[in-house]
């Protein structure tokens, strides 16, 4: 994803609360500059978790997901 | 064509307190650094040219009345009543050439407290001779000004006033003559609904849109905004919360955000963007921050036209 306008904001928490129901967690893994700037402007930051790193936001979901991960 | 600011703060008046200067004050003498100044011109520009903007000024505390001027006419043409109506009643008084009847037109968005509060308090209504012209789609209009200039809310009674004072119900989508200008009103999403305003003459468009909240659904609903923004030299918007608050915690509550109105002025190929209607608990920092922030997302957003980031403060002037 190169960029994420506020249109695209608004689906990611519509996905939120979709997987909220469902026990879930959505967490933004390794954004580029500009979809991190992004998400800090619309204090996004606040709704959803953003990691540096696919393996940091497996092991905040799940940690069974991100051993596997590891070992792949 | 100009736009003048007389208040541009949301919900409530907001006034800074003691320590807010001193932290001004602070800053301010912090920078200077004991350095010695000739004469006030040195001072002055000291203050503009190095100070901080959240420094050197502030964005004042007043609710939403917004002047538009043009040099064809000696009405005064006004979008809203707040509280920055008493600011403009005591320009007017001090500069309206004396022995001249005052005629004045308010475009009104909507009833709500904070845009009507400053009325009671605008001088030109007490004076007989003067006119004034009430403008706006709500069906309770005339009844909303009279209510509030009755007790226990104002102890002026309205058939006090001594002005001609007239009210007008407009249509949305049905374009109407106000002092020379065309004005064209679209229904915006907000309790108890408000109308945004498309403001013509000759080449020059304003757009007042506040308190409005934009669901952003489909295209279909985003088009009549598009059309109402298209192509203005400003768009005066409400972006009193980040889009996170406005759509999660304050959802419904019938405001917007600072990147909703880049992307909608993105598409509709307007001019100037104009952060309105600022949150009361913010500070002269947090409202920097905040427009730093949009000037930073129309950056990253942009495509094929540049979009002009305003914020707006009590006092501020654009040229148009």
């Amino acid at each position: 994803m190169e960029f994420v306008s506020s249109a695209g904001l608004r689906i990611l928490l519509n996905a939120t609360k979709t997987i909220k129901g469902q026990s879930g967690k959505l967490v933004v893994a390794n954004p580029n500059s500009i979809v991190r700037e992004v998400i800090t402007i619309s204090k996004f930051d606040l709704v959803f978790p953003v990691h540096d790193s696919v393996k940091e936001a497996l092991l905040d979901v799940s940690p069974a997901a991100a051993e596997i991960y590891n070992n792949n | 064509m100009q736009v003048k600011f007389w208040g541009t703060r949301g919900s409530l008046p907001t006034s800074q307190d003691s320590m807010a200067i001193k932290q001004k004050l602070l800053a301010a003498l912090r920078i200077a650094n004991g350095r010695n100044f000739q004469d006030d011109d040195e001072i002055k520009s000291f203050i503009d040219q190095e100070l901080p903007f959240p420094v050197s000024h502030t964005w004042g505390g007043n609710t939403p009345c917004v002047e538009i001027l043009d040099d064809k006419s000696s009405d005064y043409f006004i979008c809203d009543a707040g509280s920055g109506a008493r600011e403009l009643a005591g320009y007017i008084m001090r500069n309206h050439p004396q022995g001249q009847p005052i005629v004045c037109h308010f475009l009104m968005s909507h009833l709500h407290w904070d845009h009507i509060m400053g009325f009671p308090f605008f001088t030109p209504v007490f004076i007989p001779g003067n006119e004034i012209h009430i403008y706006g789609c709500h069906d309770d209009l005339e009844k909303t000004f009279r209510r509030q200039n009755s007790g226990p809310n104002f102890p002026v009674p309205f058939d006090f006033l001594a002005a001609d004072i007239h009210f007008h119900n407009l249509e949305p989508g049905k374009a109407t003559d106000i002092a020379g200008k065309k004005v064209s009103a679209l229904l915006q999403h907000h309790g108890d609904d408000s109308y945004g305003y498309r403001i013509e003459r000759n080449d020059k468009v304003v757009v007042y849109s506040t308190d409005s909240e934009h669901k952003q659904d489909d295209a279909k609903s985003i088009q009549p905004i598009l059309d109402l923004f298209y192509n203005a030299d400003v768009v005066i918007f409400d972006a009193m919360y980040s889009l996170a608050d406005s759509i999660t915690c304050k959802q419904d509550w019938g405001h917007s955000s600072n990147i909703v109105g880049v992307d909608l002025c993105h598409m509709a190929k307007a001019k100037r963007l104009c952060l309105f209607h600022h949150e009361p608990i913010n500070d002269d920092e947090a409202n920097f921050q905040i427009y730093q922030e949009t000037i930073r997302y129309e950056q990253l957003s942009r495509q094929d036209h540049e979009l002009k980031i305003i914020s707006a403060y009590d006092g501020l002037i654009v040229d148009l």
